[in-house]
């Protein structure tokens, strides 16, 4: 991201805590697909990804005077949707995915391609990707859509960026995984 | 990003996602090509990833944006979270005021005897505690005891007549109130209790500066023992009335003033060995649960028996 696109972000948040209206408004305009995105791959539900949109913007209001300038304002606005989708659907008794059992899938890092995912249509893949648990669409968002460093990753999801590399490869075979299943049925 | 590239083939692969994304450094990039054109493995690898980035990137295009009125919504959550806000400020304020103006009520509706009583017997204490011939240490000694049982009592006596039928011309009133006769009681403690604690303080300071010494000093022979008689008196006032606890009051401090060998010879009966003498943290510790148990007590008294 440009500095000067990072200064204005910035800008736009010391707008905020003033209380100025406009300047939220702005930052919506700004970041709402890529915040709308994201909270879409933690819940399929249109109706509750827009309440949570809600609740960021709200929490964003209230708290603009915290932001220290540490991570990229996306970075930040993403950690905050993070936060209060997890107290949402947990208060609500939504299924959360099972992180533990994910992570407990082997390294796959030296295992080598048997196929590429490059050989299987574009629409193929993409609807793949969204039968994929929503742990491993969130790290393939972050890091394809919303391009951000595996240290912007780590911070959002609280966890070392060793596990961001190891989650992204664990992403990657179950998407292989449910094409090759794809596949059987086929024949 | 600006990570170094090991030579190592497993950290080539790591660093593939970021290679797609176009955010290794400039060296960095030219040694994952360098690899790439040589590894047959890392070019599958490379392709894979491409194609989970066009397709996540072809995902987010056709997410759908959030409804056109998303934002007057979010105006109108935090509207009303801050007049809730506001809201509550101000019943914090009101509830404040409010407390504040039974505390000022409570002054009018003590009786006015206490005030004068409680001055005039305190200044006759520090009277003939100034008329005593004080040559010796022991003389002083004797004197401060005397200004101490005078202050002690005006305390305790000012305690026993704050709250109850019998003394208060506005009790019908107060117990028919929503105010709580807790908070009621309290209040008229504290108005009472800072009054003497100032006249007290006064007598002690007279005290000192005519005969020496350390006016903290004096003040410690008298606190404890004001704030222990005080909450006694309030509570056997309530249960046995004022006179009642007047004449306790009176005699415990008596005891404890005049010498127990002197006691003991004039009435020649065993007396109960009491040592209320200065203070100390279990006597304002024990003023504090006495204090307790009234409150607790308190609106078990007329209101619930009528």
């Amino acid at each position: 991201m440009a500095a000067e696109s990072i200064a204005d972000d910035a800008q736009l948040i010391r707008r905020i805590a003033r209380g100025e209206r406009q300047a939220l408004s702005e930052l919506y305009a700004r970041y709402q697909r890529s915040l709308f995105a994201y909270l879409l791959q933690l819940t399929p539900d249109y109706g509750l990804a827009e309440e949570l949109l809600q609740d960021t913007l709200v929490a964003v209001w209230k708290c603009a005077h915290s932001f220290e300038g540490r991570s990229s304002v996306l970075t930040w606005l993403i950690g905050i949707a993070r936060r209060q989708a997890h107290n949402t659907l947990r208060q609500r008794k939504l299924p959360l995915a099972d992180l533990a059992a994910l992570e407990c899938m082997p390294a796959t890092d030296l295992e080598p391609e048997e196929w590429a995912l490059a050989s299987v249509a574009r629409d193929e893949l993409a609807q793949a990707f969204r039968e994929l648990s929503p742990v491993h669409r969130e790290v393939l968002l972050l890091t394809f859509v919303q391009e951000l460093s595996y240290q912007e990753t780590a911070t959002i999801l609280e966890i070392p960026v060793g596990t961001v590399k190891s989650r992204l490869s664990n992403a990657r075979r179950a998407l292989r995984t449910l094409l090759e299943a794809k596949e059987d049925t086929k024949r | 990003m600006t990570a170094q590239i090991p030579q190592d083939h497993a950290h080539i692969v790591d660093l593939l996602p970021a290679y797609v994304n176009g955010q290794l450094d400039a060296s960095s990039a030219r040694r994952v090509r360098a690899h790439l054109e040589s590894c047959a493995t890392c070019q599958l690898e490379l392709a894979s990833w491409q194609s989970i980035k066009g397709a996540t990137t072809q995902i987010f295009a056709a997410t759908p944006l959030p409804s056109a009125q998303l934002m007057s919504q979010v105006w109108a959550q935090i509207d009303t979270s801050e007049q809730v806000r506001i809201a509550q400020r101000w019943s914090l304020e009101r509830a404040l005021r409010r407390l504040w103006l039974v505390f000022r009520s409570q002054i009018p509706l003590i009786h006015k005897s206490i005030w004068v009583a409680s001055a005039l017997v305190c200044l006759f204490g520090l009277a003939l505690t100034l008329l005593m011939a004080q040559h010796t240490p022991a003389q002083t000694s004797a004197a401060a005891n005397v200004l101490v049982l005078f202050i002690v009592v005006v305390g305790a006596s000012g305690s026993a007549f704050i709250y109850g039928s019998s003394v208060d011309p506005g009790f019908e009133l107060t117990i028919a109130t929503p105010t709580s006769v807790r908070f009621v009681m309290l209040c008229r403690m504290a108005i009472v209790l800072g009054y003497n604690f100032l006249l007290a303080l006064l007598a002690s300071a007279a005290f000192a500066t005519v005969y020496g010494g350390s006016l903290w000093g004096f003040v410690q022979l008298w606190l404890g023992p004001l704030l222990f008689l005080s909450s006694l008196c309030l509570a056997i006032s309530l249960f046995l009335g004022s006179a009642v606890s007047l004449i306790c009051a009176a005699v415990i401090e008596l005891l404890q003033t005049f010498p127990r060998s002197v006691a003991a010879h004039l009435v020649s009966l065993p007396l109960p060995s009491l040592d209320f003498g200065s203070t100390s943290p279990a006597l304002l510790i024990a003023a504090l649960l006495l204090l307790v148990f009234t409150v607790f007590f308190v609106p078990r008294q007329p209101r619930l028996a009528s």
